[in-house]
């Protein structure tokens, strides 16, 4: 595109689009549904006959003309012009804009950039320079027609990642760099290794179908190799070796092959346990499932951040001090902790952040040392750190948003191409 | 999550001193108990579900007392009482077992006893599964006569008055007709006969777990009361018999035992465990002595002595020594734990398969296309009516989802596509987006019974977008990975014919195509897309196995 010069003699830069010529005529949509609208009565949706009433509503309640409440509309004023309608009769006479007039057209698309480059350059400059003029050498008694240099122009959009995948970028990075192994496992999880394996008993609320997506097909899983469940099952039952007296109840197989949609990543550290030798660090970032209506605060999927240390050396104050790290590199300087539950981890702690621009602590996941009840059956002596983080609420926090739906359940290209990558 | 409502000035005079609101927002979270904020003077926790015992003010004001320093919790102890209960057979079937106590001497309150139904209602809930793993009745001892029976009735057998009612009702009647019967008469489902507690003049103490009998309701002149636990199981019963018989010591009540069948119940004995103060300290990364674990152990309500805690009866939550570690370190403060990271010597990594996706997408990028990210569970309409096709018989399914939008696991990325430019219809165009993300399908030889692999698709939507738009973004794309392929021409539902192939690297990996309008019409579209998706995973393999062969 063309930069218009700064020079006064230069023509308009703008010009109305077929839309806004249309607009100007007409009228803007809005401005012809406040037309059948009288004040202080209400007009029923299906009555207003208005062309692309979708737009005309958006627009008029964003300006706070009307209101809309069971199928009706009603005016809240009586409303005279709109600032578009000068713009527009501006850009029409030729008449300067103001930026803000600019700003609002070029949103809706009303007006466009000149592209005509001969009216807005005085004769004699030069204006390209050419492989011509470097060849021949002329540029050295050029003179070149300046350019409104603080003029930027049409926005330009660049292909970029999305904010979830921006930040997951991110978190993997930090736990690359504190030395930890990336693992993965199964979104279709068997109620063994999301439930079972991690200690909570089959009769525990969490696994009641109100919270849990439950396969009808695949139905069920297939179960892990004989030792394994037989460790699992005796975890559960007395406590079999792991020095737990158990929940004490008759442990169920069927149960366990139960195919769900895994609730949390917590069932790839158990599959990751059954495999590694300590040392290790391992951790996974991942899509969880919960059985839950979608409104502007829960989603029936979200992200979590897993991440497990498995060493003789392990306490529970490194298990603060990872999880403090982590804040700490994702750009939060004050964490701190609190007791929580969970069946699978003591010394359960939800670690919260402080925003500062809330004035707030939120909570942000939950994490623990693994119960020897879930290690031993798969095979590890040593004491385990574990968390499990959301990511969704991190994010919002970070992008300043308040609806979770703007993950997954949208992906406004606006909002996307707009939002701010780096904080 | 169990959330109490305890009255302020109640609690206060239970803990024995006036609870502050630092006590309240500061102090009492860090015993586990998050405050959730107050209705008047009404200050509502969540209990967290391995403390049922916290679920009554009573009990609740216990723990507090001892984990403030105001003094040792009182050892429990039941007095031996003459009260029996019989057990008949015919309960076998349907609810065999039952746990009793009896109290004296009460002098209930308003306040005391909306503590205790709220902590019968609030164990019933919880620990009791909603009334089928565990049933509380309590009961006016002195409105019925002893001994008791547990038995069985037919439906229309007996007759009694239901709790807070005038009218005498058979069991069939309650089940079918009072409130309590239509929601917790499922338990009894299928069953022929009822189990109820009769007096030794037939009188109906309770019909359990459905409801209680008027006659011994407990109100503020009750003084000696009945305690009846049922269940299926019969340890649960005793456990949460435990918890209310603490409860009612709390309140000023004394405990008696209930013969039942010859069983004495409650059994209130406190159970020891050994911990070994190393694996304490190890474990927490602290180096208490003997001493200090024995105070932190007695603010837990915990008695330690010679490498043995005493458990009171109460605390069921305590299964192995890990769990007392727990309580010691709630004790000490999470606050007072200095964090602080360890020399755990490893190599990090990434996944190879989240690598290959990675660059993928900074292709995509890199030609231009905003990433989105679309809902991995939809439904039959969006995944096949909207995009023309028949549906697939090896999508996962799920059975019970409270979403009629959320009903299958997505098998390809293209409706999200799609739905994405219906939802941006009011945003600038040309649109050019992409999606990188997992699909499922059905495979009775995975260990899951569903195998997933990532997938790619693209969208171009503009005013001229077409095929050969997208032609060179895939022509890029495979080059860059080192992958030779062919555009083999193909008839793909809702894509135009003659302007759509498979893509072909060794095997089929993908499909490229213009989205036919009747198609752009199902998602309300009004300018033309082409859309490409290719299988991630498969080119991946693909190209394993030909470096392997080759």
């Amino acid at each position: 595109m063309n930069r218009g010069t700064g020079d006064k003699r230069s023509g308009p830069m703008y010009r109305l689009t077929e839309e806004g010529k249309r607009y100007l005529e007409n009228g803007l949509p809005e401005e012809r549904l406040m037309a059948m609208l009288k004040v202080g009565k209400s007009l029923p949706l299906a009555e207003a006959k208005v062309e692309n009433l979708g737009i005309a509503l958006q627009w008029a309640k964003k300006k706070g003309w009307v209101g809309v409440e069971g199928g009706k509309i009603m005016a809240t004023g009586a409303v005279t012009h709109s600032a578009e309608r000068a713009a527009l009769e501006n850009t029409a006479a030729g008449k300067p804009l103001a930026a803000d007039q600019i700003r609002l057209l070029l949103e809706r698309n009303l007006i466009t950039e000149r592209k005509e480059r001969g009216e807005t350059r005085p004769a004699g400059d030069i204006k390209t320079v050419t492989p011509e003029l470097l060849k021949t050498g002329q540029w050295k008694n050029a003179n070149f027609a300046p350019y409104n240099v603080e003029l930027v122009g049409e926005k330009a959009y660049p292909g970029k990642p999305h904010i979830i995948e921006y930040y997951k970028g991110r978190v993997r990075e930090i736990f690359v760099e504190l030395g930890f192994r990336e693992e993965s496992g199964p979104l279709v999880e068997s109620g063994f290794w999301n439930f079972d394996a991690l200690f909570q008993p089959q009769d525990h609320p969490a696994r009641d179908m109100a919270d849990t997506f439950y396969m009808e097909k695949p139905a069920t899983a297939k179960l892990p190799d004989k030792k394994i469940v037989s460790g699992v099952k005796g975890a559960h039952e007395n406590g079999a070796g792991t020095g737990s007296r158990g929940w004490r109840y008759a442990w169920n197989e069927a149960i366990a092959r139960q195919a769900v949609l895994r609730t949390h990543t917590t069932a790839v550290s158990a599959r990751c346990l059954a495999r590694i030798k300590p040392p290790a660090k391992a951790f996974s970032i991942g899509t969880v499932f919960r059985n839950e209506a979608i409104t502007y605060k829960s989603l029936p999927q979200f992200t979590q951040i897993e991440g497990i240390v498995a060493d003789e050396s392990v306490t529970f104050r490194n298990l603060l001090g990872y999880l403090k790290e982590f804040y700490l590199r994702m750009g939060f300087e004050k964490v701190r902790f609190r007791p929580a539950y969970f069946p699978y981890t003591e010394m359960s702690v939800e670690p919260e952040v402080y925003f500062a621009e809330k004035g707030a602590w939120l909570e942000l996941g939950g994490s623990g040392i693994f119960r020897p009840e879930v290690t031993k059956p798969l095979g590890i002596e040593v004491p385990v750190l574990a968390w499990g983080l959301g990511l969704e609420r991190l994010v919002m926090l970070l992008a300043g948003l308040n609806d979770i739906r703007n993950f997954y359940y949208r992906n406004d290209l606006k909002m996307l191409r707009e939002m701010k990558l780096w904080r | 999550m169990a959330l109490i409502g305890v009255d302020r000035s109640y609690l206060s005079r239970l803990v024995g001193r006036q609870l502050t609101d630092a006590d309240i927002e500061q102090a009492i979270p860090m015993l586990g108990c998050p405050y959730e904020g107050k209705e008047g003077s009404k200050l509502f926790f969540e209990i967290f579900p391995n403390r049922p015992d916290l679920l009554s003010a009573e009990g609740f004001a216990r723990a507090l007392r001892s984990f403030f320093g105001l003094g040792n919790a009182q050892v429990l102890h039941a007095g031996k009482g003459k009260l029996t209960v019989t057990v008949d057979r015919s309960v076998a079937g349907i609810r065999p077992h039952i746990a009793c106590a009896v109290t004296r001497g009460a002098r209930l309150e308003a306040d005391q006893i909306s503590s205790l139904i709220q902590l019968q209602e609030k164990i019933d809930e919880t620990m009791g599964r909603k009334r089928k793993k565990i049933a509380i009745g309590l009961h006016d001892l002195d409105k019925v006569e002893a001994p008791f029976t547990y038995t069985a009735v037919g439906p229309h057998q007996i007759k009694f008055v239901p709790l807070d009612l005038e009218e005498s009702m058979t069991p069939a009647r309650i089940l079918a007709e009072h409130p309590k019967g239509v929601k917790y008469g499922h338990i009894l489902e299928g069953a022929a006969i009822y189990p109820v507690i009769l007096d030794r003049n037939r009188q109906v103490l309770s019909l359990p777990p459905i409801i209680n009998g008027e006659l011994t309701k407990v109100t503020e002149k009750t003084k000696n009361l009945f305690i009846d636990i049922t269940g299926p199981q019969e340890r649960p019963l005793h456990e949460a018999l435990n918890i209310i018989c603490m409860a009612l010591a709390e309140a000023g009540c004394s405990i008696e035992t209930v013969k039942i069948n010859g069983r004495v119940s409650p059994d209130l004995a406190a159970r020891s465990m050994l911990v070994d103060i190393k694996y304490a300290n190890r474990l927490l990364g602290t180096s208490l002595s003997a001493k200090e674990f024995a105070s932190l152990a007695q603010r837990m309500g915990l008695a330690y002595r010679n490498g043995t805690v005493a458990i009171p009866p109460y605390r069921n939550d305590i299964m192995h020594g890990m769990d007392v570690v727990e309580d010691i370190a709630i004790a000490y403060g999470y606050q007072n734990f200095v964090p602080i990271l360890p020399a755990v010597p490893t190599a990090g990594g990434t996944l190879l398969d989240g690598r290959f996706v990675r660059l993928c997408s900074r292709l995509l990028e890199g030609s231009g296309f905003q990433q989105v990210v679309t809902m991995s569970l939809v439904n039959e309409e969006e995944a096949y009516a909207k995009m023309g096709r028949v549906p697939e018989k090896d999508a996962c399914r799920m059975r019970n989802s409270v979403s009629s939008e959320c009903t299958m696991f997505r098998t390809s990325l293209l409706p999200g596509v799609l739905k994405t430019f219906s939802q941006n219809k009011h945003n600038a165009y040309p649109q050019k987006i992409f999606e990188a993300g997992e699909v499922m399908v059905l495979d009775n030889q995975a260990e899951t019974g569903a195998t997933g692999s990532v997938k790619l698709a693209a969208g171009w939507s503009d005013g001229n977008a077409g095929y050969e738009k997208l032609a060179p973004i895939i022509d890029s794309l495979l080059a860059n990975v080192g992958r030779g392929y062919k555009l083999v021409p193909a008839e793909h539902a809702g894509m135009i014919n003659g302007r759509a192939a498979r893509i072909v690297a060794g095997t089929e990996v993908g499909v490229i195509g213009e989205v036919h309008p009747a198609v752009l019409e199902k998602w309300n579209l009004e300018k033309p897309a082409a859309v490409f998706e290719i299988n991630l995973s498969a080119l991946l393999a693909g190209k394993r196995k030909a470096q392997g062969s080759g």
